[in-house]
């Protein structure tokens, strides 16, 4: 099981490399521009290779703007209102990663009679988690005592399915699940992939120390920025 | 297991409610032991699917994400290539109203070359924008019907074949219209006192379930509050289904029980009535649980609900209110428990039995597309 330290490092080779994820993902599931499509066959045809050439060679020449690979991916959500400079922070909320959290369970609400207790306990101590980074969050827009929109675009990363529980919470959630098949596993695939796209943001554990600065930025206590 | 090695991946759409889940659902719960099965979902309801035996990965939808659509689906595309990559379906099936742009370009762009099936749900409202994806890309096309539909096929000629984007006139479109895909079979819907023992309910209670939806779209606050307070005073107690893609709980009156239990036909018949709104499952599910039902339909949704739940008394105690004032919910109340009362003392018409097996042809229909792939 990959740990945060180790997914920072994955970040910071993309950062120092420049390199896309590996696998030609990117290109092959690029999309074109409805002028562009110029389908001919099973593989990439020809004349895609040929317009991406060209299209490269503008973008190069500064005659157009490269779309796509360098897309813009925003993490905020339409339910989630935050500023338009808001910031997106990466939380670490892998299941070995939240067990040994420090956390008081609340009751079994007795509501989800589908879930044996052992689990709901497991999942407890994550919602916990996350409703108090959440508060502290929150605490660092509650500026005079008013409402603001948040400073932060929270992305949580864990492997833990409580989608019920995110819907609720607000943050976008990357789902690292364990996918069978063969060659490369699925889970270290998209945790590359994740590593790249988010490759500039902060990661923070469930767990963390949070600590701001005079303008109320958010930091860790072992800082990332 | 999956003695044929055949892989079929379920691409759902994030919706109002869990309708698009819910039909992947059901089709994948008739292919398990036929077939590997794995779920691609923008509805954010992972654990259910997990729950079911099934392999799953989430991306954000359309709906939740601050993105342009452009960016999104560029997105998509990516996201949903790798898991193509993965996973080498034989066969996808795409359950939603529009399949995205990311969609079809990762369908496109990845090697395997799999059958593609859309499960597209009718009774769209007149008026509705159409999507511009012809069915003719796709080599099966699953409309599951409205209670009371039967099974019929039609041939839709010239085809495109979506890899070479060419249009072929001699080749075919199959098209299925089911009846009701439901996910569960009769038999597995809980009777009166197992679904009350499960939930903690006394065997002796009155109960009234309320499911309006997740609220996402339409606030349910108001309506579901004052249908509460009408309720309690007539006797009974209030349950409070609370949707798993609800991004905030509707604030609940002091002795109303929520719970959170999926799939919620397993547990109807615990209550003496329903309240709910008019989405495809809800009424292929009011007409398997057989209880006094009140639906509210939902007008701002792309499917006609107002007809969907007109047609469903002739299966079913059903009632229907827009509930849009409160004289109208005082009167739809005094109904339903007027018809409740009938429930209890065995005073309902006889219903004629329908056939509600749609998931069972539409998952044979896909095996038999996914065996022809291989």
């Amino acid at each position: 099981m990959i740990s945060r330290q180790a997914f920072i490092e994955m970040q910071k080779s993309f950062v120092a490399t420049g390199k896309a994820p590996v696998g030609g993902l990117l290109s092959r599931y690029e999309i074109l521009p409805r002028y562009a499509t110029l389908d001919l066959g099973r593989d990439i045809p020809l004349r895609t290779h040929l317009y991406r050439i060209g299209r490269k060679l503008l973008n190069l020449l500064g005659i157009t703007k490269s779309v796509n690979k360098n897309a813009e991916w925003r993490a905020s959500l339409k339910h989630a209102p935050v500023l338009s400079d808001a910031k997106t922070i990466l939380i670490w909320g892998m299941r070995e990663g939240v067990i040994n959290l420090d956390i008081a369970i609340p009751a079994n609400s007795g509501n989800e009679p589908h879930l044996d207790s052992r689990t709901k306990s497991k999942l407890d101590i994550s919602r916990q988690a996350c409703l108090s980074l959440k508060a502290r969050f929150a605490s660092s827009d509650d500026v005079n005592g008013a409402f603001n929109p948040s400073k932060l675009i929270p992305v949580l990363i864990t492997d833990q399915a409580d989608f019920a529980f995110y819907s609720r919470l607000g943050w976008l959630v990357e789902y690292l699940p364990s996918l069978p098949g063969s060659g490369e596993s699925y889970f270290d695939r998209k945790l590359a992939y994740l590593a790249w796209r988010y490759q500039n943001m902060p990661v923070i554990d469930l767990s963390a120390e949070l600590v701001f600065n005079r303008d109320l930025e958010v930091f860790s206590v072992d800082a990332l920025l | 297991m999956n003695p044929a090695n055949i892989n079929s991946l379920f691409f759902n759409v994030n919706g109002s409610g869990l309708g698009h889940l819910n039909r992947c659902l059901s089709y994948a719960r008739r292919l398990k032991g036929s077939a590997g099965l794995t779920f691609f979902s923008l509805a954010s309801a992972v654990e259910i699917i997990e729950s079911m035996g099934f392999d799953a990965d989430y991306f954000v939808s359309h709906y939740w994400t601050d993105n342009s659509s452009y960016a999104w689906n560029c997105e998509l595309a990516l996201r949903f290539g790798m898991m193509l990559e993965r996973v080498q379906p034989d066969v996808i099936v795409f359950d939603g109203t529009w399949p995205f742009q990311g969609f079809l370009t990762a369908c496109k762009a990845y090697q395997g070359k799999p059958k593609l099936v859309w499960s597209k749900r009718g009774l769209i409202k007149e008026g509705v924008e159409k999507t511009p994806v012809s069915e003719s890309f796709f080599d099966l096309i699953i409309e599951p019907g409205e209670v009371g539909d039967e099974y019929y096929e039609t041939l839709l000629a010239g085809r495109t074949d979506h890899f070479a984007s060419q249009f072929i006139p001699s080749r075919v479109t199959k098209k299925i219209h089911v009846p009701p895909v439901c996910i569960l079979n009769d038999d597995q819907i809980f009777t009166r006192e197992k679904a009350r023992a499960a939930l903690g309910l006394s065997l002796t209670g009155k109960y009234i379930l309320c499911s309006l939806g997740p609220g996402n779209l339409k606030d349910v606050s108001s309506i579901g509050s004052e249908l509460i307070e009408l309720l309690t005073g007539g006797g009974y107690e209030v349950v409070w289904a609370r949707a798993p893609i609800s991004v905030k709980d509707a604030p609940l009156l002091d002795g109303v029980i929520p719970i959170a239990v999926y799939p919620l036909v397993q547990y109807m018949r615990a209550f003496d009535g329903f309240i709910g709104a008019a989405g495809y499952n809800t009424c292929c599910e009011v007409v398997q649980a057989g209880i006094p039902s009140l639906l509210v339909p939902n007008t701002q949704l792309a499917d006609d609900q107002s007809s969907r739940a007109q047609a469903l008394s002739a299966y079913a105690p059903v009632l229907v209110s827009s509930c849009e004032t409160s004289s109208e919910r005082a009167l739809a109340v005094d109904d339903l428990l007027e018809l409740v009362a009938s429930a209890q003392s065995n005073n309902l018409p006889s219903y004629s039995p329908v056939a509600m097996n749609g998931a069972d042809l539409a998952a044979k229909a896909i095996l038999e597309l996914a065996k022809g792939a291989q």
